[in-house]
Order: structure tokens, then sequence, then C-alpha cells
């Protein structure tokens, strides 16, 4: 009998093909809508512009409907050609009310893991000590995520002073000049930094970087589909893994809704098939990884649907929310732009912050700018257009940009809430210890930047949702009051195991990809 | 009042060159139907009529720029601005040039423009709407 797995980014992908090797049938349920992406040829993202169609229509969108209208805040915008988004408008067919958060969602074949940004820090003691897990067998699935996602081994003093193991298989991506610079100027000040417990390292980067035929060749395109398909994306790595097994099944189009429940056990599964309401009988056990978000809203209708009162049970929404701060380098000034290197962050930082009673671990990501569309980072100077751009142009190759995440922790007020007419309400409030973190952080960073001659120029709060870190809609815990327990399982659900970040019972600022996969693979082998 | 938004030939060449950009007649092209989108989508408000009326001579970009930065941000002037750069930076010959033409010398002598400019808008301003008013009354709207 198949083991049903739904959703097929990077939690269900990995959730799938450990099932599978453990010998198991698997039939995966995924919407699966299809990135139509032609990669086109041209060598680095410069040489993209030569063919001006193309690079319009990827830059500024089709008939220019995703170019923003006026007075927008919106620094990046995601490349309207790539769909791995759903815009606003389906969003907001299903989310009737949003409350303070931004949402990003993805129903592609490979989930929002389609574009995301390829950072992976593996939770260690800290996150995971209260959860109750068997800590070992986490660790080990930790080992073969890390090796899956070929992310890059590093071992620096972010190991040694943070405790992060340094599991991964792969080189880490090369450094520009302006990384090097920053590095040297951080290694000059050591003592300093050592004192105030900050360090700086390379990024652990999901991101094929040896000598093979489809490793990163540096064509600057990342954010734009990467010819190589060298950035790990479940689309082109573990689910083209399990479409090999004979006992592997994708269905696609299949938007799950709820599940209808008899015996304590999921009799039923209601979903949609191109707008068309059906239903599937099962006698399997279901894996839901639809993501935070969607998980969430599949286990509030099911709750509702079966008469099960939610409000029994602890639920909520969490988000690491995200600061950018750009900084300039004098010394770079008269630099030449590289134009044959990764769009993304190549530095990360790491120190740690009090936050609600606990020493959190902050997760920092420096970004020297090499290849983006700049024209919403020009727009958002506060200076007129003409002079934004030309002091954009005479200065960029001397900017850059630190990016931090805050951890989250639950809170009665955000959750998503399924109302009496099937409406969907999403509320969130930002506590005010998270907003004074914020702030401590923002001047740590600041004094920092300014230790490495770098003079910090703007801070970019964003809405809690931007970071598209979603988790603990239907949080683990032994207790009575949590729906699921610590081996994914819900309670009153024999056959149902939640195996994605929904289940995380509080966000660390580290990337969540990495280790909601973990947590899906562990979950594996603990219920199979 | 003139609802026509689009950009004009003459208005093009007045932002090329105040961005000092290379002209490409398939970008105007493309940005007048990204305009033409956003005034049958979006409510059209008394100040986008009177700003796009303001646009005579070159210099008037200057204070354009700066008013619609500061004061009307969610203008079609803005809209218009912003896309001209994005379109042109989108392009391959363009986006070269920019990079090539730029240094910081251009923008020191641009900072002395529009210290000037932040003490004269006003002037301008009222003298600009004293003719737009004049052209409505002529056209007896």
């Amino acid at each position: 009998m198949s083991i049903i797995v739904i959703g097929s980014g990077i939690t269900g992908s990995n959730v799938a093909l450990s099932l599978l090797e453990k010998g198991e049938q698997v039939e995966l349920w995924d919407f699966g809508k299809k990135e139509n992406l032609d990669t086109v040829n041209n060598e680095n993202f410069r040489d993209f512009k030569k063919n001006l169609n193309e690079s319009v229509e990827s830059l500024i969108g089709k008939e220019n409907k995703q170019f923003p209208n006026p007075s927008t805040q919106k620094l990046f915008e995601i490349p309207p050609l790539r769909n791995f988004l759903l815009n606003n408008i389906e969003i907001d067919n299903e989310i009737n009310e949003l409350n303070n958060f931004d949402i990003y969602q993805s129903f592609n074949e490979g989930g929002i893991a389609n574009g995301w940004g390829a950072n992976c820090i593996p939770y260690n003691e800290d996150e995971i000590g209260d959860w109750n897990i068997d800590t070992s067998k986490f660790y080990s699935s930790q080992k073969k995520i890390f090796n899956e996602l070929n992310v890059s081994q590093i071992n620096d003093k972010i190991n040694e002073k943070f405790s992060i193991s340094n599991f991964g298989n792969e080189n880490p991506i090369n450094l520009d000049e302006k990384d090097n610079y920053f590095l040297k100027n951080f290694t000059n000040n050591y003592n300093f930094f050592s004192k105030e417990n900050f360090e700086v390292g390379k990024a652990r980067l999901a991101i094929k970087n040896s000598n093979t035929n489809d490793s990163c060749r540096l064509t600057s395109r990342c954010l734009w589909g990467c010819p190589q398909n060298a950035i790990y994306n479940p689309l082109y790595s573990t689910l083209k893994k399990c479409k090999t097994y004979k006992d592997f099944k994708y269905l696609e189009n299949r938007k799950v809704s709820y599940f209808n429940l008899k015996d304590s056990k999921i009799n039923e599964i209601v979903y949609f098939e191109k707008n068309i309401e059906k239903k599937n009988k099962i006698n399997s056990k279901v894996f839901l990884c639809a993501g935070a978000i969607q998980s969430g809203i599949i286990f509030n209708k099911t709750c509702k649907k079966n008469n099960l009162k939610i409000n029994n049970f602890k639920t909520g929404l969490m988000d690491t929310k995200q600061t950018k701060i750009v900084y300039f380098f004098p010394k770079m000034l008269d630099k030449k732009i590289n134009y044959k290197s990764i769009q993304f962050n190549r530095l990360v930082g790491a120190m740690k912050e009090r936050y609600d009673d606990k020493n959190e671990y902050i997760h920092l990501e420096f970004l020297h700018l090499n290849s983006l569309f700049y024209q919403p980072l020009i727009n958002n100077l506060p200076l007129p257009l003409r002079l934004s751009k030309n002091i954009f142009y005479s200065m960029y190759s001397a900017l850059g940009i630190c990016t931090y995440f805050l951890p989250d922790s639950l809170d009665e007020k955000n959750k998503i809430k399924l109302n009496n007419d099937e409406t969907i309400e999403i509320n969130y409030t930002e506590s005010n210890e998270k907003l004074l973190l914020d702030k401590k952080i923002e001047k740590r960073i600041k004094k920092y930047l300014l230790k490495m001659s770098a003079i910090p120029i703007k801070t970019i709060r964003y809405k809690s949702g931007s970071a598209i870190h979603y988790a603990g809609t239907i949080p683990m815990g032994n207790n009575d009051k949590f729906a699921v327990n610590t081996n994914g399982q819900v309670k009153f659900i024999n056959n149902l195991i939640i195996a994605d970040a929904s289940i995380i019972p509080r966000l660390s600022s580290k990337p969540i990809s990495i280790n909601a996969a973990t947590l899906g693979d562990y979950f594996v082998q603990k219920n199979t | 009042m003139n609802k026509d938004f689009k950009i004009s030939n003459r208005e093009y060449s007045f932002l090329i060159k105040y961005f000092n950009l290379i002209e490409n007649k398939k970008l105007l092209h493309i940005a007048n139907i990204r305009i033409e989108n956003y005034v049958n989508n979006n409510s059209v408000k008394y100040i986008d009529f009177f700003l796009n009326s303001c646009l005579k001579y070159y210099f008037d970009i200057f204070f354009l720029d700066f008013l619609s930065k500061f004061f009307f941000r969610k203008s079609i002037i803005r809209l218009k601005l912003n896309l001209v750069l994005a379109l042109q930076e989108a392009d391959y010959d363009n986006f070269n040039h920019m990079i090539e033409t730029t240094n910081i010398k251009v923008a020191i002598f641009d900072i002395l423009k529009y210290s000037i400019i932040s003490v004269t808008f006003p002037i301008w301003l009222i003298y600009k709407f004293f003719i737009f008013k004049l052209i409505l009354k002529k056209q007896n709207v």
C-alpha cells in the first residue's frame, strides 16, 4: 500500500525519497504548477541583456505588468519570468484577510525552493534541545540531508564558537574582491570581534561547486534560473531521483483541501483537481508536507469539517522577520564589478542576542552587489532619481547589504484562523520584545560595520512574512496542549504525520528549509 | 484636460538627456504600453494632470524629479521616470553606457543642481500652477 506524501517542496520531496529508500511505495500528491523557464544560453548576466525582448520580459515582466506602481517600497522583486511564487491575486482567493503579515507561497512542482537563497546552517542543541526528540537520529538525518542538498563543507570559527557541525560535501563558493576585503577587515580587528562574540565566515550554500559538468559556472544568473541547475532545487534533484523508483507515483493537479476522518484515521482526502472538488478514499499513512501555511490551513479545515475543536490545541504562526542594512566601503569605490559571480551572499555572520529569556543565535548574510536588476534599489534611495542613479552607479562597486533574521516564538495572537463562513484569516502582531531585539541587533551591526571601515547607509525593515521562513502553525509537543507529538504524529489521527516546518515550536534565526527537510527525514525514520 | 499620459518623442528625448542614456524607440513603445495599462486600471488624480502638463522644457524634469520624490510619490510622472530608467537598464547597450559614463564627479555636480532646485522649486511650482490654471480657463474645463 502506498504512503501518501502531500507537497513536493524541499521537505516533501526529501520525505518521499527517504520513504522510497526504505522500500516503501510512495504517491506524491502535488498541485504541481510547472515553471516555464527557458534558460537562455548567454554566458553571464550582462550578456543576457543582449536580447532586449527576453531581458525586458525577465526583469520587468510580460507587458511590464510586474513593474511596480509608483511609490512602492519593494527593494528586490522576484524576477517576473519565474513563477515559483504565487501572485497576490492567487493568494487573495484563498486567504481573505491578512493582518500585518506579508505572505509568499508556491504551488509549483518543487515548491518555493525553486528560488531560494540556498543558505544552510544546521540546527544544534540550542534549537532542538527542548524538543524531546532522539538527537542522535536527528543528527544522522541532518548529515544525510546536507549531502543530498550538496551543501558546501566549511570548517571555521563559526563552527567552533557556535557549535555548528561541518556537514556537507561540496567545495565552498569562491569569494570575490569585495568579500575578501570584508574578511580582511574582519580579521584585522579579530580581537575586538572575538570579545563581542561575533564571527564572519564563508556561506554554507547548497550549490554544486566541484569540477563536474553540472557545477556552478558563475554565470551570475542565479535568481533568473541557473542554466546548470547547480543550485539545489528539488525539481531537478530529489524529485528526479524519486521518479527513477518503480514504486513512486507523482500525481499532479491535486490541491488537498482537508481530510475526512473515521475511527481516528484519515478515511478520505478531499482535494481539488482543476477547480473541481474530488474525494479519494484511502487506507494508508499520510505525510503532510505542504509547507507551514498550507499545512496549517489543511489542519484547520480538517478540524472544522470533523467537528474537532481546534481551540483545544496550541496553534500559531512564526517567521524570521528580516532587516537589511545597506553599507558602503569607501576603499572599494574604483573597483571593477565582477560579472561572473553568484548573486547570493558568499559570506555569513553569526552572533548571539538575548530574546525571550534565551541566548539566540542570530544569522546574518553579507551580500556584495554584482549582478542584480538595480532600478528598485535606485528608486529606494532618498534622492531624486537622476541623483540616485548617478550616485548609485558611481559607488555600487563599493556597496553591500547585510541581512539579518530575527528568531520568533509562539504567541497566542499570531495564527491562521478559519472563520465560521470558512474564510481564512491570518493575524500577526510583532511583540515589543521582537522590535527591541531588532533595534539591539541593528545597533551592534552598525558598530561592527564601522569597525570594518564600512559606512552603514540605510536600514530597511521588512514586514513579518517577507522572509518566507514560516513555521509553528501546528507546533509539536508532548503535553495535551499540542496536537502533534514529537514524532510528527497527530495525536488524534493515527495515520497522519506532519513532517514540515509547521510543527517547529520555536523558530531560530537560522535558515529553515534544510532544517525542515531534516525533520522530515527524521520523522520517516521514526514512523516507518 | 489632456488625458494622454504617454511619453511623447520630445519628452523621451528630454528624459534620455536627463538620465544620460541612449535612445531606443522600442523601449519607448514598451514604456507607453505600461503607462496606458496603469492609466486604464488606476484612478488618475488632479495632481497627475497638473504634473504631466509641467513637462514642457528640459529643465522642468529636474523639478518634477525632485517634487515627485519628496512630495508626490504616487504620481504618474514618477512612474514615467522610473519606467524609462528601468527599461534602459534592461538594455545591454544602455546598461554598459550607464556604468561607463557615471562617476562621482557627475554625482557631486548633481548635488549642486538639486541644492538650487530645493530653494527655487516653490517659485517654479507657483508659476507652473498659474499657467496650468490659465490653460484650463482657456479650455473652459
